[in-house]
């Protein structure tokens, strides 16, 4: 069973500004994966949703990639 | 009675007016300012912040990237389209009232494209450690390359194979 990345490396708070963290939770398509598929805690998968999704919003990351 | 619930009232209203949060405010600033003004702009961008009584924790000077996609803002009745933008944030500690006087002061700043306000904590929440795996992320791969093969020699083939039969 794989473990938490954000428990593991004992990151608390999940910035939208660290795009080269989020985006190893973004599809090749810029999509968010799945729980299933990161092996995050639910927790840490909704804070990782707010912080895609802001950065995002910021022009960060795409919400779509061609 | 009245009397007495009202004063209740402002107290509790005081209270409020007294609950400091830290903010983060990233701002997207338009491109169009040359890069020797940048400075003068944050520093006034900065120094209204603290006029509305921010105090600052830590902040970051913005810098000219891409942006993800394009976005567009009308400016003076004016809409216009942005593909580049310079990219800064700041967090500082102020009043939840205080707060909201910077939301609306941040909506009317023509200088921005865009701008996130949100609720955060003192310490840096920026990770150090760097993520293993696929650094490019969501994009796609290149199609994949075809490999060089070597001109064929038949009588290698035919040694390969009689080694085989053997």
């Amino acid at each position: 069973m794989k473990q938490d990345y954000f428990s593991s490396n004992n990151i608390k708070h999940i910035d939208y500004k660290d795009t080269e963290l989020l985006k190893r939770f973004l599809t090749p398509s810029a999509r968010m994966q799945s729980r299933r598929r990161t092996d995050v805690t639910s927790k840490n998968q909704r804070k990782l949703a707010v912080a895609i999704k802001r950065a995002r919003f910021m022009g960060l990351l795409p919400y779509i990639a061609k | 009675m009245a009397k007495a619930k009202e004063v209740v009232v402002d107290a509790e209203a005081e209270a409020t007016n007294a609950k400091t949060s830290i903010y983060e405010v990233g701002y997207i600033m338009v491109p169009s300012i040359p890069e020797e003004n940048l400075g003068g702009e944050v520093s006034s961008f900065k120094d209204s912040l603290a006029e509305m009584g921010a105090t600052f924790i830590s902040d970051e000077y913005p810098k000219m990237i891409e942006l993800a996609y394009e976005m567009s803002r009308s400016i003076a009745n004016k809409k216009q389209k942005f593909s580049y933008g310079y990219f800064g944030w700041v967090k500082f500690e102020c009043s939840t009232t205080a707060g909201k006087m910077i939301k609306d002061a941040l909506d009317k700043n023509e200088k921005l494209v865009r701008y996130l306000m949100i609720k955060t904590v003192r310490e840096s929440t920026m990770s150090t450690k760097r993520p293993y795996g696929n650094k490019d992320g969501y994009k796609r791969r290149s199609a994949a390359k075809v490999e060089e093969t070597l001109p064929i020699n038949e009588e290698t083939i035919d040694k390969e194979i009689d080694a085989l039969v053997v």
